[in-house]
């Protein structure tokens, strides 16, 4: 046995002698050459578990339990001094990190930072060091590995730059490797080639893998044991066949359930609460969607939308970079148009300009009622908020801009009703956006938009900083809002399954440019252009 | 249906952060307690009558007395002269003037000078005023243009700040091209240019020089702020919903900068208070009917060759006190107001 964890416990102090418990009684078996995936949602405990395996926990903040065993081939870490995890650390274990930007010194080329940790551990001399560098890049994966030893990391694509990590990380020949979400600011394509670099150089190096994610589809490609936590506690364990085909668990198989699959498209998603509350896994299959929504009149048209910025290189020079070129796109009542793509895709930047909140260098937009006919949910749900004001006053301040009832408890009535609609509690009016969670800001988000009862609603990636049980219940949302003001969405999204989920029609968008359109089942059965295939094949657990 | 629940605000809980941190709380109290002061001399409750010389010249305090010679004795008021002074022959011209007034009010042109006190709590200037009662003054006209200018900077600054930091481009190009020009010409020669071409002296005038050459350090902090802002999404969302510019600028970033503005003003308190100490040091500051804590220090230059330390001591110390105590409450504004100490305690 590798590593072995028994009754692991953390806390953290908040200040003034409180403390939260971060982990609580975790254990489970790492045995060697396996991979194990930890698998939890935001605040599960995962991360801090990851860091304590390794002693970075932060001295001072954070407390291990008395009685926690962290035990490293037989030998109880936590009994010996730091001495010990110094010996370990970068050398039999190595750990990779979600952001790789930050992860690598920006003022020093990747070739040095490799270098480094291969002269300290290793004790080679310049030349070999340089060598064995040149070895692990090009084992990674990096072309041209001899001169991309003396590239800057802004100089390498963010997949590359996680590449560099990695193989800074298996530089020493660790015999574990704790990969902490290594993918998840990656794109599809990108995620899979890392995915697949990480499970061949642990066959080929004999290393274990601990493996932390929030997205169980990743877990089904890559684990053989699963440990599933949530609120810092363990509640399934086991094979990968085991928790996959028989959880347990009611949380195991809410996650399972929530996430919508490419293969089907289900009226509703099941939402965590239907599990927690003692109903084993839904017994007969959710009804089906009927394949396409009854379209009624446009409602959003685009023509020829074109956005440029000039980007100023050095003191004369400039550059026109496109963000999106020549977009047109028709949206019917009560449709949902998904539009799909990877980061620089310029889905952004379009989901911008058909809100008006852009104005397009050529091409038009039109709507149906006039400009605020369409309205945009954000991504992040802690930003899109303001800080200073109540929910009361966001969701008010729509309808004083727009004349909407005529005095003060007309719209506070008004804004009532708004919470209702999204299933909020009627007495959230007077508190401030921090005291809620993700989930509920997002639904405060889209009661805003429902404020002026607009015809079409951009989601801009709108539940993807949201967790998989979160996600689904928003999504139940939307969906029952559409159905109930027969409103149009535009679904902006990097992960096919949702969009596959929603979508009516869809539009694949690279590098500013619409590649291929058209309705929803037929493109993802049966995709004609290349990139469109390319993010198909790559989207994790289709298999 | 259920009770509306309120939240403390950002206000409420820094103002609960700000009661457990003792020393900012000590520091509040005193600086509320010169405001105090401040408010109850400009309403004319005290220290009206600084101007009135009730002690001897140079009357020391009273423990200090001690150490002094007897021979400064309390003068009788003079004498009023019975006759009018021999004028050689040629009448006065005035003299019948003079003397219908002497008649018609009897009381006004007689002086009604008090025994002269031989010590005083603070000790008297050259002239006799009570230092103590010149320090309240002096704490009033320093203040206030400490206050005042400050209040007039920050607000330019913030101002010009969120204009090109919200709209970027030419606007932003032209105000840091202003920027620049303020921030190249070094900070005192530009106020004494000022101040040369202003002519005028008085606490106006040096409000205006003060508030006019210092907003350049809040200028860049909010730039940088509304720089940040205009782009999150809660400031596009506002725009999707038909918010102006003005309502997004004003109504939805200007309260979430809000932690940086009264920073910068208490900043820029301190900073005024003294420059305008160093202005009427040398010269520059307030007229010779004013008072205030500089004026005081430059008469103290000339006191000091004579022994006579108390004026320098008193204004010294209450701006020593004042200013250090200012920007202990800077401090504690700063830690009880970060939204992100917030977040953690939460």
């Amino acid at each position: 046995m590798l590593l072995r964890v028994r009754n692991l416990r953390v806390d953290f102090q908040t200040g003034r002698g409180r403390s939260t418990t971060a982990v609580r009684n975790l254990g489970f078996d790492l045995p060697e050459r396996t991979t194990l995936a930890l698998v939890g949602e935001s605040g599960s405990g995962k991360s801090v578990t990851a860091l304590s395996l390794m002693g970075l926990l932060p001295q001072g903040l954070a407390q291990l339990g008395g009685e926690s065993e962290i035990v490293w081939q037989g030998h109880n870490l936590l009994q010996g001094g730091e001495e010990r995890w110094q010996a370990l650390r970068g050398r039999e274990m190595a750990m990779i990190f979600q952001e790789p930007m930050t992860s690598l010194n920006p003022v020093f080329p990747v070739g040095a930072q490799l270098m480094e940790g291969l002269r300290l551990h290793m004790g080679l001399s310049r030349q070999a060091a340089r060598d064995r560098a040149a070895e692990l890049l090009e084992l990674v994966g990096i072309p041209e590995p001899r001169r991309r030893l003396d590239a800057y990391p802004h100089e390498l694509s963010g997949g590359q730059q996680q590449r560099v990590m990695i193989a800074m990380a298996i530089s020493t020949h660790p015999r574990l490797l704790i990969a902490d979400e290594p993918t998840t600011a990656l794109d599809v394509t990108i995620q899979r080639q890392i995915m697949e670099l990480l499970m061949k150089l642990q066959q080929d190096m004999g290393m274990s893998m601990l493996f932390i994610t929030h997205d169980l589809a990743l877990v089904s490609e890559l684990a053989t044991q699963v440990v599933v936590m949530r609120h810092g506690e363990l509640r399934e364990a086991g094979s990968l066949r085991q928790v996959f085909d028989a959880p347990a668990d009611p949380y195991t198989q809410a996650l399972l359930a929530c996430r919508p699959r490419m293969g089907e498209r289900p009226r509703r998603l099941p939402v965590i609460e239907d599990f927690m509350r003692g109903a084993t896994r839904a017994a007969s299959p959710p009804p089906q969607r009927s394949p396409v929504s009854p379209g009624g009149e446009v409602l959003l048209t685009a023509r020829g939308l074109c956005k440029h910025y000039v980007i100023r290189e050095g003191l004369w020079k400039q550059r026109v970079f496109s963000a999106v070129r020549d977009v047109s796109l028709e949206v019917g009542q009560g449709r949902t148009l998904g539009v799909v793509g990877e980061s620089g895709s310029g889905k952004t930047t379009l989901g911008l300009m058909l809100a008006g909140i852009l104005r397009p260098d050529q091409g038009s937009v039109e709507v149906g009622t006039g400009p605020h006919g369409v309205q945009i949910v954000f991504q992040n749900p802690y930003a899109s908020l303001n800080p200073r004001f109540t929910v009361a006053h966001i969701l008010m301040e729509p309808l004083l801009l727009h004349g909407v009832g005529t005095t003060r408890l007309e719209r506070e009535e008004r804004a009532r009703e708004l919470l209702d609609q999204v299933g909020l509690p009627r007495n959230a009016m007077g508190r401030y956006p921090h005291e809620f969670s993700g989930g509920q800001r997002q639904r405060i988000a889209i009661a805003r938009c429902l404020a002026l009862r607009p015809e079409v609603l951009v989601c801009d990636e709108s539940v993807s900083a949201l967790d998989v049980s979160v996600q689904a219940q928003v999504l139940n949302l939307l969906r029952d809002l559409q159905d109930e003001y027969h409103m149009s969405y535009v679904f902006i999204s990097h992960d096919l399954a949702v969009v596959h989920h929603m979508a009516d029609d869809i539009l694949v968008m690279q590098q500013g440019r619409v590649v291929e359109a058209g309705p929803a089942d037929r493109l993802f059965a049966d995709p004609q252009h290349p990139y469109t295939r390319r993010l198909l094949e790559a989207v994790p657990g289709r298999r | 249906m259920t009770e509306p629940v309120r939240s403390p605000g950002l206000w409420v809980l820094a103002w609960r952060r700000l009661r457990s941190d003792r020393v900012g709380l000590v520091s509040l109290v005193i600086v509320l307690f010169y405001l105090g002061v401040v408010l109850l001399s400009s309403m004319g409750w005290i220290a009206r009558d600084w101007t009135r010389e009730v002690g001897v010249n140079y009357a020391p305090p009273p423990f200090w007395a001690n150490d002094q010679d007897e021979t400064a004795k309390a003068l009788p008021p003079p004498p009023e002269p019975a006759t009018p002074p021999s004028l050689y022959g040629l009448t006065d011209p005035l003299g019948s003037v003079l003397a219908d007034i002497r008649r018609e009010y009897p009381h006004d042109l007689v002086t009604h000078d008090l025994p002269r006190r031989l010590t005083l709590p603070l000790g008297g200037d050259k002239w006799g005023h009570d230092v103590l009662t010149k320090l309240v003054k002096g704490s009033q006209t320093s203040l206030m243009v400490g206050l005042v200018s400050a209040l007039l900077a920050t607000a330019l600054g913030t101002f010009l700040g969120a204009l090109a930091g919200y709209f970027g481009g030419w606007v932003d190009d032209g105000l840091n091209w202003l920027f620049g020009v303020f921030t190249a010409i070094p900070y005192l020669l530009l106020v004494f240019a000022i101040a040369a071409v202003l002519q005028e002296r008085g606490v106006t005038t040096l409000i205006l020089i003060l508030g006019l050459t210092g907003w350049t350090g809040v200028f860049r902090l909010m730039r940088a702020e509304f720089l940040k802002h205009r782009s999150r999404e809660y400031v596009l969302a506002a725009a999707a919903m038909g918010a102006s510019h003005a309502r997004r600028m004003f109504v939805h970033i200007l309260p979430n900068t809000s932690h940086v503005i009264l920073v910068q003003l208490s900043l820029n308190v301190v900073g005024f208070i003294k420059s305008e100490v160093i202005l009427s040091f040398l010269g520059f500051g307030v007229p010779v009917d004013v008072v205030s804590w500089g004026s005081m220090l430059n008469e103290a230059q000339n006191e000091l060759v004579l022994g006579k330390w108390w004026q320098l001591a008193a204004a010294g110390t209450a701006m020593a006190i004042l200013v250090t105590a200012f920007s202990m409450l800077t401090d504690a504004l700063r830690d009880a107001l970060d939204p992100r100490l917030q977040r953690r305690e939460d």
